[in-house]
């Protein structure tokens, strides 16, 4: 793993339904998500987000992620290989999430926020007594 | 480990390409030549009268994962991005960020000057800010009358 050699992606342009009346680039962030018995963990790249500007919003069964990258403005460009842009991306989330005690932390870049699971959804072994 | 060389005569291709496929929004064009041109970390080089500005997106990264060498014509950088694989339970929907070693060895396009380099590495993002070296910068010539 360690030895492994990163492969450089070029960011994808983050599709929205409708027409997006936001001004400027919006990227998809790359994410892993994984999940276990207790919570739901989403973990995003967010290279240049402030944790001041990220937001995140649920509604429903939607949890839309969204953040501002920091900009410099410089005078001249010599070489582009990547662009800079805002991030953003919506994930379905199932109505086991509990919504109250939902984390987010951000450090160096990443997002991750952790999902818990209501008592509702979890999965239980349920004992039969015998009589 | 890949050496850019500036004024690469395949990468300016690229970088047009990339430019006018950004133009008519063809993302797939642009996509398939920066996967052949591009080594991790991409980066953008700026400048100003009296500096050259790199930067590099590297989120997870910290300042103990990263070396970095410069002289007055070339900079190397190369480090570990890790990506918690801590998973003991459970199960994965998704892995799209990529952990590994890079490598990235770039010639500058002007020479600078090695003492004020500044390194800056903020929220997942590198910054190296280069001062040029002196007999590049422009001058203005002081026109004696006679």
């Amino acid at each position: 793993m360690t030895n492994q050699t990163i492969e450089p992606k070029e960011k994808q342009k983050a599709v929205m339904p409708g027409e997006t009346t936001k001004p400027g680039l919006q990227f998809m962030p790359l994410v892993d998500i994984y999940e276990n018995e207790k919570a739901l963990f989403i973990v995003a790249d967010l290279p240049g987000v402030d944790s001041e500007n990220v937001d995140i919003h649920i509604e429903k069964s939607e949890l839309l992620l969204t953040g501002k990258a920091h900009r410099d403005s410089f005078s001249r460009i010599l070489v582009e290989e990547y662009q800079v842009g805002d991030f953003t991306r919506r994930f379905t989330l199932t109505d086991t999430i509990d919504q109250e005690n939902i984390t987010a932390t951000m450090k160096d870049g990443i997002l991750s926020v952790v999902l818990p699971k209501s008592d509702v959804g979890r999965p239980r072994k349920i004992h039969i007594k015998t009589s | 480990m890949t050496i850019l060389k500036w004024r690469d005569p395949l990468s300016e291709w690229d970088m047009f390409k990339n430019e006018m496929s950004r133009i008519f929004d063809n993302t797939n064009a642009g996509r398939s030549s920066a996967r052949r041109a591009g080594v991790f970390p991409l980066m953008n080089i700026y400048e100003d009268t009296e500096n050259l500005y790199i930067t590099m997106e590297l989120p997870g990264v910290n300042g103990d994962d990263l070396d970095i060498n410069i002289d007055a014509e070339s900079f190397h950088i190369s480090g570990n991005r890790k990506v918690d694989v801590a998973l003991k339970d459970g199960h994965y929907h998704r892995r799209e960020r990529e952990g590994g070693r890079f490598s990235k060895k770039v010639l500058l396009p002007t020479r600078i000057s090695t003492n004020e380099a500044v390194a800056e590495l903020k929220n997942g993002v590198l910054k190296l800010s280069l001062p040029k070296a002196e007999e590049v910068k422009p001058k203005k010539i002081h026109v004696n009358v006679g």
